[in-house]
């Protein structure tokens, strides 16, 4: 093991020698079986994420026939339970939605957008952080 | 010994054979007229026995079209940040290429750029920037915009160059109207090219929050949009990044949805696959203050997107794999860290793998990393021998207690001990320490970093290098839409 991670570290110092970079491999070897399984199971589904409660959302719905009408790149709106909503629908673990914007429940005051990116609300007009 | 214990003493006997692997600066721009350049984009090709890096930036460089007053920024037509630089000699030393010209339909040519060359015949060399056409810009006050250009970006902008990137120009315009009949708002350009001559252009279509994926057939081609690479009804709201599978030509689209996950899109030559969930949900677009704590909007001293990066490696013919980096908020310290994922092509398999980042730290870990970059590598020799490819990641770390960052280049490995179970592992290889931080107040500030491997140059193999903005020169003004001293700078091992 520890002659593999040698031979790593050379190669990527740079003490090896090499030529050009390839696309199509047709000296290469092929790898046994066993060898292919191995490869397959390193990176197997065996070690999952747990994200945390900022990072994943789990949005139901945007948009929609009364979602309200803001002029702001990146707003987010929706027609929540048939009411208009400034932010966007958020399931529940229950099974429920309801109108939110990410972490801030029944999304975001008058004066502010529910923004995509920093999924935060963001105030009107203002979006000095995000402007080209 | 045990296994573990030797992996590490042989880690720390290589960190300590490293610790003094500093990487060397070297200044792209800065020569130029006053005015900054930043957000980077690079890429390599090889014409005979000439090999070019041609690297893109935003260049804000004096330009009469582009006026600062005592309260706000006037753009006006013929206004270009389309720019770039080249080197023939691995990044010694670089030549400024100069801007690229506007036309009289696309009057202003703006930021994000994304490069690619052509792999099939590689004098083709590409850059694409976000673009702002006449039916917008006749539409603004006075025919010119007085602050944010965001309601006026109306498509992205493709340069060519057909002499391996040693002059460029404007190709196409593309643009949609599928929310604006003047063009949507594009963000976020990038580009990838496969070995049969199709050039891909993406972008991310913030008014109707999907991405767009452009594809020339072949290098003399027009660009045409293609499906939607997220057929599933996927709403996605972060820049698009493309990487081509070289061994199949197969183009994989990665974005990142409403929801916060990174999905990825097949293009298999013909069709789209089905999305892939990764169950990877990096940080979205958060911004750091002074303290290295989290922000979204208030005294940024530094914007962090974008906040993954990915390629396609291989184990050996047929088993292709991907790997990636993206930044994760720590629960602990309320700290932005790196982590990683790998991916396996064939079952679409991701797994998490947090050591090959830099670790969520203590409680009382104030420092915090973002601008997350991963490229692999493997020569002709090394696939002869079936040996793996090399990967390396890169990120960027912010210490409030000097309120300098580092760029950190390190390799990224899967290793087995001698009972079989496999070890991830990050090996910090090469920094570029203690350099100053300018950004805007904005937060603008090299979140377009860029990390390829040249792969072998003249006494030296299997290299990697980035490029990134470079304010060495000291930071002496920042205001909302610039700052200075901004230029672009270079490194690698």
């Amino acid at each position: 093991m520890n002659r593999l991670l040698g031979i790593f570290i050379l190669a990527l110092l740079g003490a090896c020698t090499s030529t050009n970079q390839v696309a199509a491999l047709d000296n290469e070897p092929p790898a046994t079986e066993r060898q292919i399984a191995e490869r397959k199971a390193a990176l197997s589904r065996t070690r999952q994420m747990q994200p945390g409660p900022a990072e994943r959302f789990d949005v139901a719905v945007i948009g929609g026939t009364c979602a309200p009408k803001v002029a702001a790149k990146f707003a987010l709106t929706a027609c929540v339970n048939d009411k208009p909503c400034n932010g966007h629908g958020l399931r529940l673990a229950d099974g429920s939605v309801v109108c939110a914007c990410f972490e801030v429940r029944d999304g975001c005051e008058v004066d502010s957008f529910c923004h995509a990116r920093s999924r935060t609300c963001t105030k009107r007009p203002d979006d000095k952080y995000h402007v080209q | 010994m045990g296994t573990l214990s030797c992996l590490l003493a042989a880690t720390a006997s290589i960190a300590a054979l490293t610790t003094g692997c500093a990487l060397k600066p070297v200044q792209v721009t800065g020569k130029e007229n006053n005015g900054s350049q930043s957000e980077t984009a690079f890429t390599i090709n090889r014409v005979g026995d000439v090999a070019r890096l041609t690297v893109a930036y935003n260049d804000g460089t004096d330009h009469p079209a582009i006026q600062y007053t005592a309260t706000t920024r006037v753009t006006k037509k013929g206004a270009t940040h389309m720019g770039w630089s080249h080197s023939t000699d691995y990044g010694a030393t670089w030549s400024y290429g100069g801007r690229i010209t506007p036309t009289d339909n696309w009057p202003i040519l703006w930021g994000d750029p994304g490069i690619t060359h052509s792999e099939r015949d590689q004098n083709f060399v590409y850059i694409a920037n976000l673009g702002i056409p006449k039916a917008k810009l006749d539409a603004a006050p006075g025919g010119e915009i007085s602050g944010a250009v965001n309601n006026y970006i109306g498509g992205g902008c493709i340069a060519r160059s057909n002499d391996g990137g040693q002059s460029f120009a404007l190709h196409q315009c593309v643009q949609t109207t599928e929310a604006s009949s003047t063009g949507d708002f594009y963000d976020g350009g990038n580009m990838a090219s496969d070995n049969q001559g199709n050039i891909y252009a993406a972008w991310v279509n913030v008014d109707r929050n999907a991405i767009h994926v452009w594809r020339a057939v072949g290098e003399n081609s027009s660009f045409q949009k293609m499906a939607n690479p997220f057929n599933d009804g996927s709403v996605m709201v972060s820049h698009p990044r493309l990487r081509v599978n070289l061994e199949t030509n197969e183009l994989i689209v990665m974005a990142m949805n409403v929801n916060g996950e990174l999905l990825m899109a097949r293009w298999n030559g013909s069709s789209w696959g089905a999305t892939w969930h990764t169950g990877m949900w990096p940080q979205s677009y958060p911004c750091i203050t002074s303290t290295g704590a989290l922000c979204y909007s208030a005294d940024p001293i530094v914007r962090t997107g974008p906040q993954f990066s990915f390629d396609i490696g291989s184990f050996g013919k047929s088993n292709d794999h991907i790997r990636i980096m993206f930044t994760r908020l720590s629960t602990l310290n309320g700290r932005l860290f790196i982590a990683g994922a790998g991916c396996n092509l064939d079952d679409q398999q991701c797994q998490y793998i947090p050591e090959w980042g830099t670790g969520e730290g203590d409680k009382d870990k104030v420092s915090a990393s973002y601008n997350p970059l991963v490229r692999a590598y493997r020569s002709q020799e090394m696939a002869n021998k079936g040996e793996p490819s090399l990967w390396m990641g890169s990120h960027t770390t912010y210490f409030p207690g000097t309120g300098r960052v580092r760029h950190a280049m390190g390799g990224l490995a899967i290793l087995k001990d001698q009972n079989g179970d496999v070890l991830f592992v990050h090996l910090a290889l090469f920094q570029l320490a203690d350099q100053v931080l300018c950004a805007d107040l904005r937060g603008y500030w090299g979140d377009y970093d860029d990390l390829q491997a040249l792969g072998p140059i003249p006494g030296k193999s299997n290299v990697f290098a980035r490029t990134f903005t470079d304010s060495s020169q000291g930071c002496n003004y920042r205001w909302q839409f610039t700052s200075s001293r901004v230029h672009v700078g270079f490194t690698g091992n």
